[in-house]
């Protein structure tokens, strides 16, 4: 075994460390950043089509943050005020879909997610722009929350907020304020 | 090959990457289980297909499905695994330094270029430590590099059809499962990173053949252009689904300009390579052309008898290839190689000349 076969194995290593173990730690060394949002603010999510993202909820206060790590904002938005978490996400169904099919197949993203569980029996809601939709309840070990779904047709949204039970009860109704605020971009 | 450090890098970090990538789909494959069962049956026989036509691109032998496998394992398994933890700092770590916007435009963009092209390279550098003269042409590093770019490939399309049953929420598992397979296998498999990789492995080739500068810039160019092609591929313009084909054919382009260059190189070393062992009496004139065409050494098959003649033919064609390849270089190169190839060729046309006559044949290798 030669010189060469040592060191390299040992330059290939040492590049899968950077990249695999340095950026990890970078990442965590940075902390969990995020943009504070003021009140009013508007956060937009989904596939920009002519500049504008279809799913758009406004923020009540400037009690929340926009969280890098968890946001894509081509699928979702994760807004954090301490350990409550609002995710507001987009969804493209493949053909019409009604909330009630929204509801199921968020029920079951939100078990996959192994943290909590959709409540079964969903309420109608109606937004403030007259968008109607399914909320819920659904709960976890230690954290209460609400999920909502809401659909044009070829546009979707979903929402779920969760944290632990004091904390979400005294931010429920900035929550519900931000469902409340929901549009959903007309058209695919 | 187990005796080498770097085969035991190629099987931890394979093991690495399982555990990585189930610890991130493994929910969700067991959340949905028609997605993936149908994303799996889609995908399997693309990668059998793609790994079958490029163990082919060698212009004059078919690469061993072992070392094919050993690349296409490190695409789909160990550079696949590293990356989504890698993918998913690096994104967050754009995304705390420029924004969440800036992130969901760009981050794609500039991360998984950075990442993913050198995770995907480093196959055919592990190979190449593994398994002694495995690569010794830029044609050799091109064929890995895409069977690594290939594995990496397919791996992410199963993620994508998990990725696609959450985007259509989890409404039509099966259906999300044959969109994407649709738009990223059919209509964009021929340019996705099996053509990067080989762009990149085609420079890490050459190096590997010949340590020069010249070889060492060659191949840091190769790379940079690879994930200058990934960027592009990457970015956000040209985004609309139409528009797809014009954004991918540059890459297709670079790989199949690649593949050309590392062609004729390694035919023209082939030749004159071919021409002195037939001017220094080791094969015979015109053996070279039976060498250089795969359809002729299996035409050339059956003229011969069956069981040791065959056999015999087939051992001493495999002798002259590795003949006429030992001059290109590699690591692990053993100086002593060509001349017992010499002799085992020489020994090998006696056996077979000797095995014709028995069976009754008039024909000989001269």
């Amino acid at each position: 075994m030669g010189r060469v076969d040592r060191w390299g194995t040992g330059v290939a290593a040492a590049v899968l460390a950077v990249l695999g173990g340095g950026l990890p730690l970078l990442d965590s060394a940075l902390g969990r950043g995020g943009r504070p949002l003021a009140a009013g603010a508007v956060v937009a999510v989904g596939t920009e089509r002519g500049g504008v993202r279809p799913v758009r909820v406004a923020v009540p206060s400037a009690r929340w943050v926009l969280s890098a790590e968890r946001s894509s904002l081509a699928t979702n938005a994760a807004l954090l005020s301490g350990d409550v978490v609002v995710n507001v996400g987009a969804v493209l169904p493949l053909g019409p879909a009604e909330a009630r099919d929204l509801w199921h197949g968020l029920g079951r993203i939100v078990a996959a997610g192994g943290a909590a569980r959709l409540h079964a029996e969903p309420a109608a809601f109606t937004t403030a722009g007259g968008l109607t939709g399914l909320t819920g309840r659904l709960s976890g070990p230690g954290r209460v929350g609400l999920a909502g779904v809401f659909t044009t047709g070829t546009v979707g949204a979903t929402v779920t907020a969760a944290g632990p039970p004091e904390a979400f009860r005294r931010l429920a109704g900035e929550i519900e304020a931000m469902v409340r605020s929901l549009t959903i971009a007309a058209g695919r | 090959m187990t005796g080498r450090p770097a085969f035991w890098l190629w099987a931890g970090t394979c093991a690495l990457g399982v555990w990585l990538a189930f610890d991130t789909v493994g929910a969700m494959v067991r959340a949905f289980p028609v997605g993936a069962v149908a994303g799996s049956a889609l995908l399997a026989p693309a990668l059998v297909l793609g790994v079958w036509a490029l163990r082919r691109t060698h212009p004059v032998r078919v690469r061993p499905l072992w070392a094919a496998l050993l690349a296409v394992g490190w695409g789909g398994l160990a550079a696949f695994g590293v990356a989504l933890p890698a993918n998913a700092a690096f994104l967050a770590v754009i995304g705390q330094a420029a924004g969440p916007e800036f992130a969901a435009v760009w981050g794609a963009t500039i991360a998984a270029p950075v990442n993913e092209e050198p995770l995907k390279l480093l196959g055919v550098v592990v190979l190449a430590l593994a398994v002694p003269c495995t690569v010794r042409s830029a044609m050799d590093g091109w064929g890995y590099g895409a069977l690594a770019g290939l594995g990496f490939q397919m791996s992410e399309n199963f993620l994508y059809v998990l990725n696609t049953i959450l985007l259509t929420g989890a409404t039509q598992d099966a259906g999300a499962a044959f969109v994407s397979f649709a738009g990223r296998v059919v209509g964009g498999a021929w340019w996705s990173h099996w053509a990067m990789t080989a762009v990149a492995g085609a420079g890490l080739g050459r190096l590997l053949a010949r340590a020069s500068r010249t070889n060492a810039a060659l191949a840091a160019g190769a790379l940079l252009l690879a994930m200058a092609l990934h960027a592009w591929w990457d970015a956000p313009v040209l985004a609309d689904a139409a528009l797809l084909p014009f954004k991918g054919l540059p890459i297709l382009l670079a790989a199949v300009l690649a593949y050309r260059l590392a062609r004729r190189g390694y035919l023209a070393h082939f030749r004159r390579a071919a021409d002195a062992e037939t001017a220094g009496g080791v094969l015979v004139p015109g053996e070279r052309h039976v060498l250089t065409y795969r359809r002729w050494r299996r035409k050339e098959r059956w003229d011969v008898p069956p069981g040791e003649p065959r056999l015999l033919l087939a051992r001493l064609r495999a002798a002259e290839l590795d003949l006429l390849e030992s001059g290109l270089g590699g690591i692990g190169r053993d100086p002593g190689e060509a001349e017992r190839l010499r002799g085992d060729i020489r020994e090998l046309r006696l056996r077979l000349n000797a095995s014709w006559r028995r069976t009754g044949t008039a024909r000989a290798v001269r």
